[in-house]
């Protein structure tokens, strides 16, 4: 009997472990795939809502949107998520772009969420969840003691060995919830940032930033980068399916497949980058007998302005922070005081 | 020093060089040195040379590259419009000279055409009006109105280099300066190019860097050659023909039909003339020989769509051991089409192939099992060469598909490449010539015997073209065959055994060099002068039209 719960202890923690590191991975390199990436990191010319809004616009609602969802409980972030995410359908290509977004964030929340889970302290969690702050680690109440068993449940208890990948001893549902809560917070952000990328132009958001007194060289650092992206997930494509022709992953199967995309990438990146690096003299050279950094500021061929569109969408902007005052006021505030970690914490001691 | 816009500088030469010595950092040599040059007024002057010569550092040194983005010894000696472009900053020589570059794709910064012509004037601080009025003198002389409102990583490299030429434009300089300016686009955009040019001329000054030397023959003034950083010769072009000789042995290729018009004594823009005199000499000259009639070793069929629309539909047969051209203008669906016969296309594109190679159906193969059959050798081979040295770049291949014995091989591919010196090396760390040999034995190694090339003579000279005609030839003998997509109209007719021609994703045409070329003009793949020399019934296009 001892032996059937020894293995299944292991081979449940090696599955979880696998699932916890593969599905992202898979969702990144084998559903994404380079192309998806390009295609989700550059403009494409299209009239609907989100392109004729003033990139400030998306820039402040990006910003508002970072605020709340940091002081929501997650379960609001992921109602929010999932609505910004299917506007996305309104963009160009927008389905596809909705199925490249939707891997992207579930890869990023399973990653950062599994990551969360399972190597958050004991400590931290009590303090997330119950505010009760302890002095140090070695006070902290650990399974399968009485006062931890008071304030966690278990879900699933891991080998042992585990701890030496920096696990906790066992998976909480408390775990997992810091987990989606913090995993939440970060996909919302991507989700947003997503959109000001894929319905702005570089130029746009150069005329923005420049407007808000930007050093114009760290605007057009950004804008340059901008037009970079896509560009490497194409080198690097190229690079890898050379690869592949070459022989490189002549023996894998569909399911091992992903890993070759991933170890195919990690090679490229030298090649590609020197590719890319060659290219950038051009741009510099480009840019530099065009008169850039002639003046500290630059002036522009098309106006600043809003629209009504721009109204509107501060109108929502304001809905959202309106949201965020009574999800606080409601109990659904965010849950991790961040000033549990550090010295504060024996300060602000009610244990 | 007179200022620009003084009386002094409104009367300055556009160019005054005098004792120019120049070396880059950590390279105690030289790598240019000029005594005496100018550029006058109004002139379009053609600098011309090998690759590494010195062409490109000489015109750097006028727009300012040099010494303000590449460093060096600070050169004295550079005059431009009377402003020492020594002490004169980058963007204020920026408005006197523009300056374009090779490669449009790394030039453009913007997304769309508007806002790429508009950057220059935005960073002058000109008023909005001011900055619409030149936007829109500029796409009226470069042509392309119906670009305006387009983006530009959607534009063919034609397309994309009229934008960046446009742009320079805006800056409304007084001398142009062109650094290959239609190295990497196809016929059709290489002649928009220079019909924009052609217009410019008499306006702005116009200095013109070129492997082309028979593109831009009809417009120039004078011709320079540069090599070994130093100029060989300065010119009028119509003593050009008397130089013949020494331009051969600078390593440029001279168009055929000068060699003719300096032995009958005629003007070389005369090509029809030169062309009856031939016939009534009796002259012979000799034709390219076209190999190739072994047995069909590949077919390939691809049919491609996305949402419904129909990108390539075609076919083509190898057969061993051949060299099979496939041309057609910009967004013909040539590469779509290799990329559809590697299985390399995005996963949004729907794709029904069928691939055949020595009776084997590989048309439901990976790309690795592809490879097995064929090379990719890409427009940008550095891409291949992820190993740490020579010797495990060319092994890869094989120690991937666990060949166990891969030492000899791979000491073959080095004799037969002349890379056995090199085996130690970083292959990024090599020059341009071996880092593309290295790529080349690396895809051979795998064991295939048809190699695919996308654009292999894009943006090399001469002397380059014909090293990789040598070894494509020397590969032949051993059996090798070779697709080669390309837009050099003048290496398919001397080197390929065959051509097609793609326009509008279908093959319109098949066959021979000759047998192609007495109609692809109508799908903008112009024939060179010397197939127009050889074939006295073939109606030759207006100057600067001429496949080069």
């Amino acid at each position: 009997m001892a032996l059937l719960d020894a293995v299944w202890v292991n081979v449940g923690s090696w599955f979880l472990f696998v699932f916890g590191l593969v599905t992202p991975l898979y969702l990144i390199f084998g559903y994404i795939g380079l192309t998806g990436f390009r295609d989700i990191s550059r403009y494409e010319e299209h009239h609907t809502f989100y392109y004729r809004l003033n990139p400030l616009t998306k820039i402040i609602f990006t910003i508002v949107l970072t605020f709340v969802v940091a002081v929501t409980a997650w379960s609001i972030d992921l109602v929010i998520g999932l609505v910004v995410l299917s506007t996305y359908l309104t963009l160009k290509r927008g389905l596809r772009r909705l199925a490249l977004g939707s891997a992207l964030v579930f890869a990023s929340v399973i990653g950062l969420a599994w990551y969360y889970a399972t190597q958050t302290p004991y400590g931290l969690l009590m303090y997330a969840f119950y505010h009760i702050c302890v002095a140090s680690v070695s006070a902290t109440p650990q399974p399968p003691s009485a006062a931890w068993m008071a304030l966690f449940t278990p879900v699933w208890q891991w080998a042992s060995y585990f701890t030496i990948l920096g696990y906790q001893p066992v998976l909480t549902t408390q775990g997992l919830l810091y987990g989606m809560q913090v995993s939440t917070r970060a996909g919302v952000v991507l989700i947003s940032s997503l959109i000001l990328i894929m319905t702005s132009t570089p130029s746009a958001i150069l005329r923005t930033l420049g407007r808000l007194k930007l050093p114009v060289v760290l605007i057009f650092a950004l804008v340059v980068g901008m037009r970079t992206v896509p560009r490497i997930f194409d080198t690097l494509d190229t690079a890898v399916k050379v690869q592949f022709m070459r022989g490189y992953g002549a023996k894998a199967n569909k399911v091992t497949r992903v890993f070759y995309l991933f170890g195919g990438v990690l090679t490229s990146i030298v090649p590609a980058m020197t590719f890319l690096f060659r290219g950038a003299r051009n741009t510099a050279i480009s840019a530099d007998t065009r008169a850039f950094r002639a003046y500290k500021q630059r002036t522009f061929l098309k106006p600043f302005t809003f629209s009504k569109g721009d109204y509107v969408f501060f109108a929502i902007i304001a809905g959202l922070v309106a949201l965020a005052v009574f999800s606080n006021l409601y109990g659904f505030g965010r849950a991790i005081p961040y000033s549990a970690v550090g010295s504060s914490c024996g300060a602000t001691s009610t244990a | 020093m007179a200022e620009t816009g003084s009386p002094e500088a409104s009367l300055a030469n556009p160019v005054d060089v005098k004792d120019l010595v120049f070396n880059y950092v950590g390279v105690g040599k030289p790598v240019l040195t000029v005594g005496d040059f100018h550029v006058v007024d109004g002139e379009v002057a053609l600098v011309i040379g090998k690759s590494g010569g010195g062409k490109s550092t000489l015109v750097n040194c006028f727009n300012g590259v040099i010494p303000h983005i590449f460093k060096g010894n600070d050169p004295d000696g550079v005059v431009v419009y009377g402003n020492a472009v020594k002490q004169t900053p980058l963007p204020k020589l920026s408005t006197m000279v523009g300056t374009l570059l090779q490669d449009p794709e790394t030039q453009v910064l913007n997304y769309t055409v508007e806002e790429e012509i508009a950057f220059g004037p935005e960073n002058l601080m000109m008023p909005p009006d001011e900055i619409q009025r030149r936007v829109d003198l500029a796409i009226a002389t470069t042509g392309i109105e119906n670009l305006r409102e387009r983006e530009t990583y959607v534009l063919s490299g034609g397309e994309l280099q009229r934008v960046a030429l446009a742009a320079v434009l805006a800056m409304q300089p007084k001398l142009l300066i062109m650094d290959e300016p239609t190295s990497n686009i196809d016929p059709e955009g290489t002649a928009r190019v220079f019909q924009t040019l052609t217009g410019l001329k008499g306006k702005s000054t116009l200095i013109i860097v070129e492997h082309k030397l028979e593109r831009a023959l009809h417009f120039i003034d004078r011709v320079v050659l540069v090599d070994e950083g130093k100029v060989v010769f300065d010119i009028a072009k119509a003593k050009l023909v008397d130089y013949v000789d020494e331009l051969h042995a600078a390593g440029i290729d001279v168009p055929e039909h000068y060699l003719y018009a300096k032995k009958f004594r005629m003007d070389p823009s005369n090509i029809e003339g030169i062309r009856q005199r031939i016939a009534r000499e009796g002259l012979q000259l000799g034709t390219p020989q076209r190999g190739g009639g072994g047995k069909v070793i590949m077919e390939a069929f691809a049919h491609v769509e996305v949402q419904g629309k129909v990108l390539v539909e075609a076919d083509l047969t190898l057969r061993e051991p051949q060299m099979l051209a496939i041309m057609g203008r910009n967004g013909a669906g040539k590469s779509t089409f290799l990329k559809a016969v590697m299985n390399f296309l995005d996963k949004e594109l729907t794709a029904k192939s069928k691939l055949m190679i020595n009776g084997v159906d590989l048309s439901k193969a990976s790309i690795q099992e592809r490879g097995k059959h064929i090379a990719y050798v890409p427009q940008s081979f550095d891409l291949m060469l992820i190993n740490k040295t020579v010797e495990e770049e060319i092994s890869y291949s094989m120690r991937k598909r666990g060949v166990k014995d891969y030492k000899g091989p791979t000491e073959e591919f080095l004799k037969l490449f002349g890379l056995q010196e090199f085996r130690r090396r970083d292959p990024l760390m090599l020059s341009v010539g071996q880092r593309r040999r290295v790529a080349m034995a690396a895809a051979l190694s795998s064991g295939v015997k048809i190699v695919m090339m996308d654009e292999p003579t894009s943006g090399q000279d001469f002397y380059h073209k014909e090293i990789i005609a040598k070894e494509i030839n020397m590969l032949k003998g051993l059996g090798y065959s070779f697709i080669i997509v390309t837009h050099d109209a003048k290496f398919v007719y001397r080197y390929a055994d065959s051509m097609l021609v793609l326009d509008g994703g279908k093959k319109v045409l098949e066959g021979t060099p000759e047998e192609v070329f007495a109609s692809s003009q109508n799908y903008s793949v112009i024939p060179p002068t010397e197939y127009y020399l050889r074939n006295p019934d073939i109606p030759i296009p207006e100057l600067g039209m001429l496949g080069v």
